[in-house]
């Protein structure tokens, strides 16, 4: 072989493999963005092969998010501009007088909360704000009431007295005093709205984190199922369990977080409808289902039904699982008919009771 | 063809093969070390601070300027934990250790984030 030779075959030997380095599949692009929204940090990360776009998609969601958090924020001052915009504001200064016209999400968000009231035999009820307003949650100050004012609170705490007309898109407080309180809802509800843009948008692989409510679209970069760690309710800390998620969502309820001491005693914002007071026999509650809004909403009904009826309640739910906790340090896992075992024990002294 | 090319492309040859061995060994060394954590300090969403945390690291105090004050976070080997914050409600140091990729401790009145960060652990926690 002359040397001329010898020196094309060098050359397209190494053109070849500078073409085939360049076809070598890439990672997608990350891109991740964090914001503080309805009172918690909000974070987003998605994956795809162009940045610009996955920017564009993830403002969109957040901007959804925000539609949604202005909509429901009950807590803005009359007169102000964020009052007369959020429907929720509207229904409770309307409460014994007229029906509103919401908004269609508004609407979306009432009857599903309807749905699992009924589901859940009023463990989740959305009237439940004056009785939030009297222990002042939300506000500066929580303290724990006189009981005949609690009493008189509970009068108004009345699913049944929530008037929701599908044609007109109408809702109704029917006695005067009621108030509506989404703060077990909203945020599972804004961040399923979220994800929704993220997938019309084109987006296969993200993951919505909201303050501890997660919602997963496709599986992680590596190609397996994101990995949620579920927060050990207990003093020490850390992580007690592993979730293994795909295209689904998971939400917490929880004792520790908006408590206060009074007395000996610890005091938390769950409240339970039937009798004004937080429920105590659950440290922590953690529900996997397909859509972050019900994920949400079963957090919070299941954490103020007692452990057992708790588990009854989710055999009945399709899709649905439960890991839950209780005060005495038990540690329960229940799933309705479709739902998959997606519980990894990561602790060798918290091992899931299954059932 | 003269002697002088030969040792041209050889050269570039060799060039190319050594940044090839430089960039493979330099991403084989990153996933070797990947199961090192580090700490990401945000204040109102912005990294203030990445602290690289080690099994066997020294405990220590680091203090960072929030919103509406100074917020001390301690590094106990390769856990951290929110000590002192001027927050009223004081959830953040309630929350205690977090040590595994994907925790985080967040102190909304002072808008300081904690997030545990590297390793091949968990994309979130839910809490």
């Amino acid at each position: 072989m002359g040397s001329r030779h010898r020196v094309w075959l060098t050359l397209i030997l190494v053109l070849l493999g500078v073409i085939g380095f360049s076809l070598y599949p890439r990672r997608p692009v990350e891109y991740r963005s964090d914001r503080f929204l309805m009172d918690t940090l909000v974070s987003i990360k998605v994956y795809g092969g162009d940045e610009e776009k996955l920017r564009k998609a993830v403002a969109e969601a957040y901007a959804e998010m925000q539609r949604i958090a202005d909509l429901t924020n009950r807590f803005p001052a009359r007169g102000a501009t964020e009052h007369s915009a959020s429907d929720v504001c509207r229904i409770n200064d309307m409460a014994g007088i007229r029906p509103v016209t919401v908004d269609p999400d508004v609407f979306a968000i009432l009857e599903l909360s309807r749905t699992w009231r009924h589901r859940t035999d009023g463990a989740f009820d959305v009237t439940i704000g004056p009785v939030m307003d009297l222990w002042g949650f939300g506000g500066k100050h929580p303290h724990v009431p006189k009981h005949d004012e609690l009493a008189a609170r509970l009068t108004l705490v009345e699913g049944d007295c929530l008037q929701l007309k599908r044609e007109e898109r109408t809702v109704f407080l029917e006695k005067a005093g009621m108030g509506l309180d989404l703060g077990a809802v909203a945020k599972g509800y804004a961040t399923e709205k979220a994800a929704q843009v993220l997938k019309r948008s084109g987006i296969e692989k993200a993951i919505i984190d909201a303050g501890g409510t997660i919602r997963v679209l496709g599986k992680n970069v590596e190609g397996a199922p994101w990995r949620i760690g579920v927060k050990n309710p207990a003093g020490s800390g850390g992580i007690f369990a592993v979730l293994t998620l795909q295209d689904s969502a998971a939400a917490t309820s929880a004792g520790y977080y908006r408590s206060f001491d009074s007395g000996r005693k610890r005091f938390h914002h769950i409240l339970d409808p039937g009798t004004g007071y937080p429920a105590m026999e659950n440290a922590s509650v953690t529900v996997v289902a397909k859509d972050a809004g019900t994920a949400d909403i079963l957090s919070t009904a299941l954490f103020v039904l007692p452990p057992e009826k708790a588990l009854e309640t989710v055999k009945k739910l399709d899709g649905v699982e439960v890991f839950l906790v209780t005060v005495d340090g038990r540690t329960l896992h229940g799933k309705g008919p479709a739902g998959r075992s997606v519980v990894q024990s990561e602790d060798p002294e918290h091992h899931a009771q299954s059932r | 063809m003269r002697k002088a090319d030969n040792c041209l492309i050889v050269g570039v040859l060799l060039a190319a093969a050594l940044s090839a061995m430089i960039y493979y060994r330099v991403t084989l060394l990153r996933t070797a070390t990947a199961v090192d954590t580090r700490a990401v300090i945000k204040v109102r969403g912005r990294i203030v601070r990445t602290i690289d945390l080690l099994k066997d690291g020294k405990q220590s105090v680091y203090q960072v300027q929030g919103s509406i004050g100074h917020a001390h976070l301690e590094v106990d080997g390769s856990r951290v934990r929110m000590r002192e914050a001027p927050c009223p409600d004081r959830t953040c140091i309630l929350q205690g250790w977090i040590e595994r990729p994907g925790e985080s401790i967040v102190c909304l009145p002072n808008l300081v984030e904690i997030r545990i960060e590297g390793g091949n652990g968990l994309d979130a926690v839910t809490r």
